[in-house]
C-alpha cells in the first residue's frame, strides 16, 4: 500500500502542481511571467496580456501520460482564461504470496485540474485570480479540493517582468491530503542579443513547512522573416526531482509547434509535443 | 544505429515543411528608365549638391546641464534657457515622471538644443533649421544631419540641427509642440543676431529663413510656418504668440500628416516657399502623406512662391538621416522590410544634397537658375542619382481652369465660362484621390479617364482616338490671362486598368442579335488577370489646343515630362502580409507637366496662344489606357521655370 500511496501522491502533484504547457516545460516549468495561455496555471495576473489556445501532450512511458489544454482570450482591460490538465498512470499491483511478490491487474490513476481565471490591468499593475478544481482517482477511491490563486505582476522599464503569486490556496480542507499552498515569486527579463531575442526567468516557490524550491529557464529565438522563428529553451529545477528540461519551438504567424525534453517526473523522462495558436 | 522514433521524425518532417515557406517574397521592381531620362543636363550652374567654397565651423547652444548630451552639457558655446512646452505637450503623469527621471527636467524645461554648421564670413547668413522626427529618443537623431550642415554651410547658409529627442518615444499628438520649440530656437537666434561681441552678431539674416523636418519634424515645419503668422495658440488663445519671423521656405522629408490639427483642421499653411520630399519604399511613414500639405499650401499675397513635391523610387524613410539607417522601424524591422531594392545611403543622399541644396539656393540665396529643375527634374538628370521621380509642382502664378474639387457635375470647371466634354471615353469620372493604404484620402479630386481605341469584335480596326475637351468661353479666357507666354498645367498619372474594346456603332437597320453582335459579344475582353505580365507600354497622349480662329496646335505630352505607368512598390519581405496592408502595390502620384505655349505657336505658327479656347487630351498614341488627372490650370508667371526649355 506504501507503492499505491506514493503514485497517488505524484499524480496528485501532477495535477496540483503549477504545471503549464510544452513552452513552459521545456523552461523547467518556469511560467509566472508568461504571456501564453497556459500562464493561468501559473500566474493568473498574467492573464491580463495573455492570448491563445495551446493544446499539448506528454507521454513518459506506455503508463505514464499527461494532457493539457488551455485558451486565453481578451476581457476587460485584461483577458479571461479556462484551462485543464489531465493526468493518466497505471500502477503495477504486486501480491504478497507464499511464492513471493505476484504481479496482479495494474490501477488506473487519474489526475485532474480543471482552472478558471481573470486578470485585469489597474494602473500599469495587472492582477488576478484564478480557482481550480483538482481530483484524483485512484481505483474506486476519488480525491477532490477546491483551490484559488491570486497573482499580481508588473513590468519594470522595458524589459523586466517581476510577479507574486500565492499559489493554491485551498478553499476546503476535507479532502486530498497532499497540501500544497505556496507561495511564489517570479523575475523575468526579456532582452535582444545580437540577432537573437533572448528570455531569462527564474520562478522562487515556498509553502507552508518553508521548503524553497527554485527554477531557471531561458529562451532564445531567431527570427529571421517576420511571422517566422525557432526557440530553443532550458530550464534547471531543484527541489526532491531536481532536473534539467529543454525544448524547441517553431511558429509561423499565429501558429507554434513546440517540443519539450521533461525531467520532472522522478525516473522517467518525458517527451512532450505542443501546438499553439495565438 | 538507433533509427529515431515516429514522433522525431514527425516533428522533424512538419518543421522542415513549414520552414521551406518561409521564404521572402522575389524582389519586384519596376524598370528603370533613368539611363534616359536622366541623361541630360539642362542647367548649367554648378551642382548645389556639391560643397561650397566657404570654410566650416561647428558649434552647439544648450542648456549646459543636460544629464544624457555631452555635447549640451559641456560644449556649449552658448547657453539658452530652458522653456515651458506644457501648453503644447501632454503627457500621463507616470509617463512625465519616468521622463524627468530620465532626462532630468520635465515639460515646463525643455532645453534649446542645438548643434551648428556656420561658415566663415562676415554673412548675413540665411538660417536654415533641420529636426528630426520621432525615433528611439535614446538614439540621437539630431547628428544626423550633419552632412547636410557641411553642405549648407560651406554654401553660405548656417545650419542648426535642433535637438528633439526628449520629445521622442511614445508620445502622440505633440507635433505642435515640436514646431513651437523650433519658432522658440529662432527668438534665440534673432536675440544672439542682434547681440553685440557674440559669435553671430549681424551675420545671421533673419529676413531670410528655412524650416525643414523630417518625419514628424516634417509637420512640424508647417506647423511652424503656420503659428509664425498667428497671434494665438489655435487651441488655448491664452498661449499668446509673437515670432513673424522671415520664414521663406519650408522643406519637409517624409512627413506626416494630421498627426496635430489646429482647431481640428488640417494645417493651412499660406505664402512660403514649400518643398516635400518622399522615398517610394518607406518603411515607416509608408505613404506620400506630405502630398495633402503640398495640396494645402496657398500663395495669396501675390509673391512669386512656388512648391514642389518629390517622390523617389527606391527610397526609404531614414536614410535622410545617418544616424537612422536602412531599417526604418527599429534594428529589428529587416525582418519584415525588405531592404534590397533600397537605393544605398550615399545615393540618397546625394539626392538630398543636390534637392536642398538647390531648394535653400533658389530661395534664400535667390540663385534663379536653380528653379526649372522643380518644374522638370530632367533638367538635372546630371546631377540626381539613377532611379525614377515623380513630381509635384506649382508656383504662385497659376490658375486654376479644372481641379474638379468645386461641385459633382463633370462638364463644369473651377471657373465660369469653362465647359468640359468628352467623347469616346470608356471611362468619365471625378472622384476622390486616396493615398496607397486606400483609406487615407489625399483631400483632393482628379478626373479619371479610360479609353480602348479598338472596336469590339474587330481588333484590328482603330476607332477615333477618344478625347477630353475643356473650353473656355472669350470671358474665361480673358479671366485667366492667358498670353503667349503663359504656360498650361496639367498632372497625370497612368493607371494599371485598361477598359476593353469599345462597343460597335449601332446599325438600326439589323437586328439585335445578329451575328455580327454575337461575334461582339464573344470578344468580351476578359477580366482582368492580376497575375499577368503588367503592361509596359509607354503612356502618352496628345495634347492640343485650339484658338478663337480654329488654328490648333498639338504637341505629345511625353514632350514635358515622364507620364508613367504606376511605379511597383513591395515594401515588405512577406507577399501576403504586403497585400494585408496595402490594397495596391503603387503609390498615386500625379506627374505634373507643365507646358508653355510658346512651344505650341513654335510647332504650328498659326496657331494665337494668347486666344487659347480649347484644351483636349487626344488619346491618340495608346490604344487603351487609363489616367488620373487633376489641377489643370494655367499660369503666366512660370517663365524662370521654363527658362532652359525641356530635354
Amino acid at each position: 500500500m506504501r507503492i499505491v500511496a506514493g503514485l497517488v501522491s505524484l499524480a496528485l502533484v501532477a495535477a496540483h502542481t503549477a504545471a503549464g504547457q510544452t513552452r513552459a516545460i521545456g523552461m523547467a516549468n518556469v511560467g509566472t511571467w508568461l504571456r501564453d495561455d497556459d500562464v493561468l496555471f501559473f500566474n493568473p495576473a498574467q492573464l491580463a496580456v495573455a492570448r491563445g489556445t495551446s493544446v499539448s501532450g506528454e507521454s513518459r512511458s506506455t503508463r505514464d501520460r499527461d494532457g493539457a489544454l488551455s485558451s486565453a482570450l481578451a476581457f476587460g482591460k485584461g483577458g479571461i482564461g479556462v484551462g485543464m490538465t489531465l493526468a493518466q498512470q497505471r500502477m503495477p499491483q504486486f501480491f504478497n504470496t507464499p511464492n513471493g511478490m505476484v504481479p496482479g491487474p495494474d490501477i488506473p490513476i487519474t489526475g485532474t485540474l480543471v482552472a478558471a481565471g481573470i486578470g485585469q490591468t489597474f494602473k500599469g499593475r495587472r492582477v488576478g485570480v484564478s480557482a481550480k478544481y483538482a481530483a484524483s482517482q485512484t481505483g474506486d477511491n476519488r480525491l477532490e479540493r477546491g483551490l484559488v490563486d491570486a497573482g499580481i505582476s508588473q513590468d519594470f522599464k522595458r524589459y523586466f517582468t517581476a510577479s507574486v503569486v500565492a499559489r493554491d490556496i485551498p478553499l476546503n480542507s476535507t479532502a486530498l491530503g497532499y497540501h500544497s499552498y505556496r507561495t511564489a515569486l517570479g523575475l523575468a527579463a526579456s532582452f535582444p542579443a545580437g540577432p537573437f531575442d533572448v528570455v531569462t526567468a527564474t520562478d522562487w516557490t515556498v509553502d507552508k513547512s518553508r521548503s524553497l524550491d527554485g527554477a531557471f529557464g531561458a529562451e532564445a529565438s531567431w527570427s529571421w522573416l517576420s511571422g517566422y522563428s525557432m526557440a530553443a529553451r532550458t530550464g534547471i529545477f531543484g527541489g526532491d526531482l531536481h532536473g534539467i528540461n529543454a525544448g524547441l519551438g517553431f511558429t509561423r504567424d499565429r501558429v507554434s509547434i513546440d517540443y519539450a525534453f521533461d525531467q520532472r517526473a522522478a525516473g522517467h523522462k518525458g517527451h512532450r509535443l505542443g501546438l499553439r495558436v495565438r | 544505429m538507433r533509427r529515431p522514433s515516429f514522433a522525431a521524425q514527425t516533428a522533424v518532417g512538419t518543421l522542415a515543411a513549414l520552414t521551406a515557406f518561409a521564404c521572402t517574397q522575389p524582389l519586384k521592381l519596376s524598370k528603370p528608365d533613368s539611363p534616359d531620362v536622366l541623361s541630360h543636363q539642362l542647367i548649367a550652374a554648378p551642382n548645389p549638391g556639391e560643397r561650397g567654397s566657404l570654410a566650416v565651423r561647428e558649434l552647439y547652444y544648450g542648456s549646459g546641464t543636460d544629464k544624457r548630451r555631452t555635447e549640451f552639457r559641456d560644449s556649449v558655446t552658448i547657453r539658452t534657457k530652458a522653456v515651458d512646452a506644457s501648453p503644447f505637450v501632454s503627457m500621463e503623469p507616470n509617463v512625465a515622471k519616468d521622463r524627468q527621471r530620465d532626462w532630468g527636467f520635465d515639460v515646463k524645461h525643455f532645453p534649446l538644443n542645438g548643434r551648428v554648421w556656420y561658415p566663415v564670413g562676415d554673412g548675413p547668413f540665411p538660417l536654415v533649421l533641420i529636426v528630426h522626427g520621432n525615433h528611439d529618443p535614446l538614439a540621437y537623431s539630431d547628428p544626423g544631419y550633419g552632412y547636410l550642415g557641411e553642405l549648407l554651410a560651406s554654401r553660405g547658409f548656417i545650419l542648426v540641427s535642433v535637438d528633439e529627442n526628449f520629445i521622442n518615444g511614445g508620445l502622440r499628438g505633440e507635433s505642435d509642440g515640436r514646431a513651437w520649440i523650433l519658432l522658440k530656437h529662432l527668438e534665440s537666434w534673432r536675440r544672439w543676431n542682434d547681440s553685440a561681441g557674440g559669435p553671430f552678431y549681424h551675420k545671421v539674416d533673419m529676413s531670410n529663413i528655412a524650416l525643414m523636418g523630417h518625419s514628424r519634424g516634417g509637420e512640424a515645419v508647417g506647423i511652424a510656418a503656420a503659428f509664425n503668422r498667428l497671434r494665438h495658440y489655435p487651441d488655448d488663445a491664452n498661449v499668446k504668440f509673437d515670432f513673424n519671423f522671415g520664414i521663406k521656405s519650408v522643406f519637409a522629408i517624409a512627413p506626416v500628416d494630421g498627426q496635430y490639427k489646429p482647431a481640428g483642421v488640417p494645417t493651412p499653411v499660406e505664402n512660403v516657399n514649400y518643398v516635400v520630399i518622399h522615398g517610394s519604399h518607406d518603411g515607416d511613414v509608408s505613404s506620400f502623406n506630405g502630398l495633402r500639405m503640398f495640396q494645402r499650401i496657398k500663395f495669396t499675397d501675390g509673391k512669386p512662391w512656388f512648391k514642389a513635391a518629390w517622390y523617389v523610387y527606391r527610397a526609404n524613410h531614414g536614410q535622410w538621416n545617418t544616424v537612422w539607417g536602412n531599417t526604418d522601424n527599429g534594428p529589428r524591422s529587416g525582418r519584415y522590410l525588405d531592404l534590397r531594392g533600397l537605393l544605398s545611403p550615399d545615393e540618397q543622399r546625394q539626392f538630398s544634397r543636390v534637392v536642398i541644396g538647390a531648394f535653400l539656393e533658389a530661395t534664400l540665396h535667390g540663385r534663379r537658375e536653380y528653379l526649372p529643375m522643380f518644374r522638370d527634374y530632367r533638367a538635372a538628370g546630371q546631377w540626381l542619382p539613377k532611379t525614377m521621380y515623380v513630381t509635384r509642382f506649382e508656383e504662385s502664378g497659376f490658375h486654376p481652369v479644372a481641379t474638379f474639387d468645386e461641385d459633382v457635375d463633370v462638364t463644369t470647371g473651377s471657373i465660369p465660362g469653362v465647359t468640359i466634354d468628352a467623347d469616346s471615353l470608356s471611362t468619365w469620372k471625378e472622384n476622390a484621390l486616396t493615398l496607397r493604404t486606400g483609406n487615407d484620402p489625399l483631400n483632393t479630386n482628379g478626373v479619371t479617364l479610360g479609353w480602348n481605341n479598338h472596336v469590339r469584335g474587330d481588333t484590328a480596326r482603330h476607332a477615333t482616338p477618344a478625347s477630353y475637351t475643356i473650353s473656355l468661353t472669350d470671358g474665361a479666357a480673358a479671366s485667366l490671362g492667358v498670353g503667349r507666354e503663359s504656360s498650361l498645367y496639367l498632372s497625370l498619372a497612368a493607371t494599371d486598368a485598361k477598359p476593353g474594346p469599345r462597343s460597335p456603332a449601332r446599325d438600326s437597320t439589323k437586328k439585335a442579335d445578329s451575328a455580327s453582335a454575337r461575334r461582339a459579344r464573344q470578344a468580351e475582353p476578359k477580366k482582368p488577370d492580376d497575375k499577368a505580365a503588367r503592361d509596359t507600354t509607354p503612356v502618352d497622349l496628345t495634347v492640343e489646343l485650339r484658338d478663337a480662329s480654329g488654328n490648333v496646335a498639338r504637341l505629345p505630352l511625353s514632350r514635358f515630362g515622364v507620364p508613367r505607368r504606376p511605379l511597383e512598390i513591395h515594401i515588405l519581405r512577406r507577399a501576403d502580409q504586403e497585400q494585408q496592408r496595402f490594397p495596391v502595390q503603387s503609390e498615386l502620384v500625379l506627374q505634373t507637366f507643365v507646358m508653355p505655349l510658346a512651344d505650341f505657336t513654335a510647332a504650328s505658327p498659326q496657331f494665337d496662344a494668347g486666344r487659347l479656347r480649347s484644351i483636349r487630351l487626344v488619346f491618340d498614341r495608346l490604344d487603351a489606357g487609363t489616367v488620373v488627372v487633376d489641377d489643370i490650370g494655367v499660369s503666366s508667371a512660370a517663365a524662370p521655370f521654363v527658362a532652359v526649355g525641356e530635354p
